[in-house]
């Protein structure tokens, strides 16, 4: 068939901002993006510039944005991208534009190289144990987390990031929860405490919107990675200042504030019940829940009998 | 000028080991076209072949190398290969690769082709690609200087020393002069001279073309291997993994041809072997559906192993050819797939020719691999010689002066880049590499004979004169992908003329290089390295002594 594609192109030595260009072109069956790409520059313009490298979905190069979704543009049929007529390839998002379709990932790699992303070996070599001993089951929960190949689409696609530059990431974050649960790792739990403890609430910021994990090429669980990692620093004592600091007023007076006499008249003029202070209700709920166990330990040794706070209604 | 005394061109798992080793001791840097986690490396699925098991010996490891080369790997060299490479594999355990595993939590080895050990140590199929992640992880953690995506296109040499190099810096646009006092090459393959191949796009063979203009000799070019079992019509390579779990051959009647070709290991054969033997079925019509391709049949291996064993080949075949190899057979063809042959080094990865030289990995002929490499056998190459390679090029640099770098050299570089950054009409690029892919492809395959090798040749020379007035359409000097292609089709070309060449010269059969007009092996005559020069008048051919240590040349049957 013949296909209409639209590219957005910007030469960083003649444009002052990216535009799109209409190309026709034959699409023979089978024909991934990245063939119709080559395809172009072959034949129409050989200035039109993207990385690229083994073209069998493994070296990462060549995440880009098509009809708005990153993904890898060489295991991906023209046929099945192309959608009413339309197939528009832009480069991937949150990152600054080199040329055409090629970004600088430095902001990326720098993300990435931040989590000391290497084993911090447990056990050195001798000659009666020259390696680790390892079980089956532990290879499983390791394999899909080391299967990320760096293409970024997962930063391309992030909602977090999109808003706030700090948040670390799903690829980073997922590699330093790789390294968080191998048995091989000096350093285990401390990677998610040292993270969770990071200037600019690096792992915190994730709004769980999952487009990392849905769209990862190589269907890495960076959702569970990520989730994995909170709960590692949070039962260390390392929650998130706000989980912390919200548990520890629950547990005190059942409200995250003071509950006035005025507030509670409002409300039952509303037809709202009142809020109270009896907190016997909530700790329990903490308790059943383990949230105050993860969040704040400390208030369950020898914690005083729940008394009513001032203000109380009760 | 940027100034290193270990200067290494390439970061896939050879490079990636030298610099590791290397950057310990002395100033090295890392130069590479691609970001380190884009190398080819990653292509890589099967496993890493060593004499891990109590029960196994690297003798017989020893022996199946030799054998699977034809004789021709020099003994004492895979002798050094097989020995170290245990070790080699329990350095990338403990540095954190997620090997697969057996019950007692040991290793796990999978069978391979041309081996009679289950010897491949292996993570799922993607074995290379969680090499290349953990090598990269060493690089950061022992801080290695990486330059990425620096496209270096020259070797610098004067009075037979090393010098430096020239390098296209990418997102700047600059070409720099680079010195060393050693350069490691770690360049890779040339799969891309050929239309069907498992090689990725950067496979472009820089590393030989550079050395072989410098005046360093290239070794056995003739002997290219093509993996049997290429995705139909795409050449991605689908691993010699899936025979290794017990996958099947079928041609187009169903049977499993490879019982008559190999009646001991069947299947499991060596690769040059059964690639032969599934082109003989396509030529007399048992192919499937009359199209060049037969059958690799997993379906009786069962949807769980499938999915443990061989989770990236599931996804290929889904992707590429739109099936589900659990439920139907995956047409292969045989794909243009490793070079034997390359810069000659000795077993440190030092060049004879040219002082301060060194190499490793697929780039390099140390020779080990003979005419025919075994499964598996690559990925420890690039340890076992990496190292080797990045400890003797810090010693060689230890308390050395820097040479002085000949200005004029760069100068002609920067002027060959203008040449052709400045033409405007000429010859168009993706037309020049589309018909050499093409002339590899139909003449310098897995058969080969006089005639096709004569027109090959004659095909490439007309190409080589079209290209010098090819055509960069795009002008701008910052990520010039259109400019590096032209470089590395100039590469190719060079490639591509001397591997149709020395197939010409070579007249016997022995290992991946098959002659229809010469059918036998000829240890007579040909149980020598082939070395090639650059002369002034082109190449010029000398034979060079094979290494026999402790096997007699024998008939290879399996």
């Amino acid at each position: 068939m013949e296909a209409t594609c639209t590219i957005q192109r910007f030469n960083p030595e003649t444009d002052e901002r990216p535009h799109y260009v209409d190309y026709r072109i034959d699409v023979p069956d089978g024909t991934t993006i990245l063939d119709l790409l080559h395809a172009i520059k072959d034949q129409q313009d050989g200035s039109l510039t993207f990385r690229r490298s083994c073209r069998s979905a493994i070296c990462g190069s060549c995440a880009m944005k098509v009809n708005g979704v990153t993904i890898m543009v060489c295991k991906t049929q023209v046929q099945d991208a192309y959608i009413k007529g339309k197939l528009v390839i832009e480069p991937m998002g949150n990152f600054t534009i080199i040329k055409d379709l090629v970004v600088d990932l430095r902001f990326f790699w720098d993300k990435i190289h931040a989590v000391r992303p290497y084993l911090a070996e447990r056990y050195s070599a001798d000659a009666a144990k020259p390696y680790n001993r390892m079980t089956p089951e532990v290879v499983d929960s390791l394999k899909s987390l080391a299967d990320c190949m760096f293409c970024g689409a997962c930063y391309s696609d992030c909602e977090a990031i999109r808003v706030n530059r700090n948040f670390t990431g799903p690829a980073a974050l997922t590699k330093a929860y790789r390294f968080a649960i191998d048995p091989r790792d000096r350093m285990g739990t401390d990677r998610a405490i040292e993270l969770a403890d990071s200037e600019g609430d690096g792992m915190w910021l994730c709004v769980i919107c999952q487009n990392c994990q849905d769209h990862c090429p190589q269907g890495v669980r960076t959702i569970e990675a990520m989730d994995g990692l909170k709960n590692l620093a949070t039962m260390s004592g390392q929650g998130a200042q706000g989980f912390t600091a919200a548990v520890d007023l629950l547990w005190k007076q059942a409200n995250l504030y003071e509950v006035g006499e005025f507030e509670n008249k409002m409300r039952t003029k509303r037809g709202l019940p009142e809020r109270t202070h009896n907190n016997a209700d909530m700790r329990r709920i903490l308790k059943l829940t383990g949230l105050v166990q993860a969040a704040k330990p400390a208030l369950l040794e020898g914690a005083p009998a729940p008394t009513t706070p001032k203000g109380g209604d009760s | 000028m940027i100034t290193h005394d270990v200067v290494i061109v390439g970061a896939g798992l050879a490079g990636m080991r030298a610099a590791i080793e290397s950057a310990k001791v002395a100033d090295t840097a890392v130069f590479t076209k691609v970001h380190p986690v884009r190398s080819h490396s990653g292509g890589a699925q099967g496993g890493i072949n060593a004499a891990i098991n109590p029960k196994d010996s690297w003798k017989d490891h020893w022996f199946d190398t030799v054998k699977g080369g034809d004789f021709l790997g020099d003994q004492d060299k895979a002798q050094v290969f097989t020995e170290e490479a245990p070790e080699r594999i329990y350095e990338l355990e403990r540095w954190g690769v997620v090997f697969s595993r057996t019950s007692d939590g040991s290793i796990a080895q999978r069978p391979f082709g041309g081996m009679n050990f289950h010897r491949c140590c292996y993570a799922s199929d993607k074995t290379g690609f969680l090499l290349l992640q953990t090598l990269y992880e060493q690089v950061l953690r022992h801080r290695v200087r990486v330059y990425e995506e620096w496209v270096v296109t020259k070797l610098i040499v004067e009075e037979g020393s090393v010098r430096g190099v020239v390098a296209y810096e990418l997102t700047t646009g600059k070409i720099h002069a680079i010195r060393a006092k050693a350069v490691v090459l770690a360049t890779g393959g040339t799969g891309r001279m050929y239309r069907v191949t498992s090689n990725a796009h950067a496979c472009t063979g820089d590393g030989r073309a550079m050395a072989y203009r410098a005046g360093s000799p290239l070794e056995d070019v003739e002997f290219v291997q093509f993996h049997p079992t290429g995705l139909y019509g795409h050449g991605i390579l689908v691993t010699e993994g899936c025979r290794g779990e017990g996958g099947f051959l079928l041609n187009g009647e169903g049977e499993r041809f490879m019982m008559t070709y190999a009646p001991t290991k069947i299947e499991l054969g060596p690769r040059d072997l059964v690639s032969r033997s599934i082109w003989t079925e396509i030529r007399e019509g048992r192919g499937v559906r009359g199209e060049q391709a037969v059958y690799l049949d997993l379906r009786h291996l069962g949807k769980e192993r499938i999915m443990d064993r061989l989770p990236q080949v599931h996804s290929l075949c889904r992707d590429y050819l739109g099936i589900d190899c659990i439920k139907d057979p995956i047409p292969i063809q045989p794909t243009a797939h490793y070079f034997m042959g390359g810069v000659p080094v000795d077993v440190w990865g030092a060049s004879t020719y040219l002082q301060g030289l060194f190499a490793a990995g697929e780039v390099s002929c140390i020779s080990i691999h003979g005419a025919n490499r075994l499964g598996g056998n690559s990925l420890l190459d690039t340890q076992v010689f990496g190292r080797r390679a990045g400890i003797a090029a810090a010693r060689f640099v230890q308390g050395r002066e820097l040479l002085g770098f000949p200005n004029g050299q760069y100068d002609q570089e920067v002027a060959r880049i203008q040449t052709l950054m400045e033409r405007t009409t000429g010859t168009n690029i993706g037309e020049l590499r589309t018909e050499l892919q093409r002339t590899l492809t139909d003449l310098v395959g897995v058969f080969r004979n006089g005639p096709d090798l004569q027109r090959a040749v004659l095909a490439i020379e007309a190409l080589q004169r079209k290209a010098q007035d090819m055509v960069v359409m795009d002008k701008s000097m910052i990520f010039n992908t259109d400019l590096v292609g032209a470089l590395e089709l100039q590469n190719l070309l060079l490639g591509a003329e001397l591997i149709a060449k020395g197939a010409l010269r070579r007249t016997e059969s022995r290992g991946a290089h098959f002659r229809t007009d010469f059918l036998k092996r000829d240890d007579d005559n040909w149980l020598r390295h082939s070395l090639v020069f650059a002369g002034s008048d082109g190449p010029l051919w000398k034979d060079g002594e094979v290494t026999l240590t402790e096997f007699k040349p024998s008939e290879r049957k399996y």
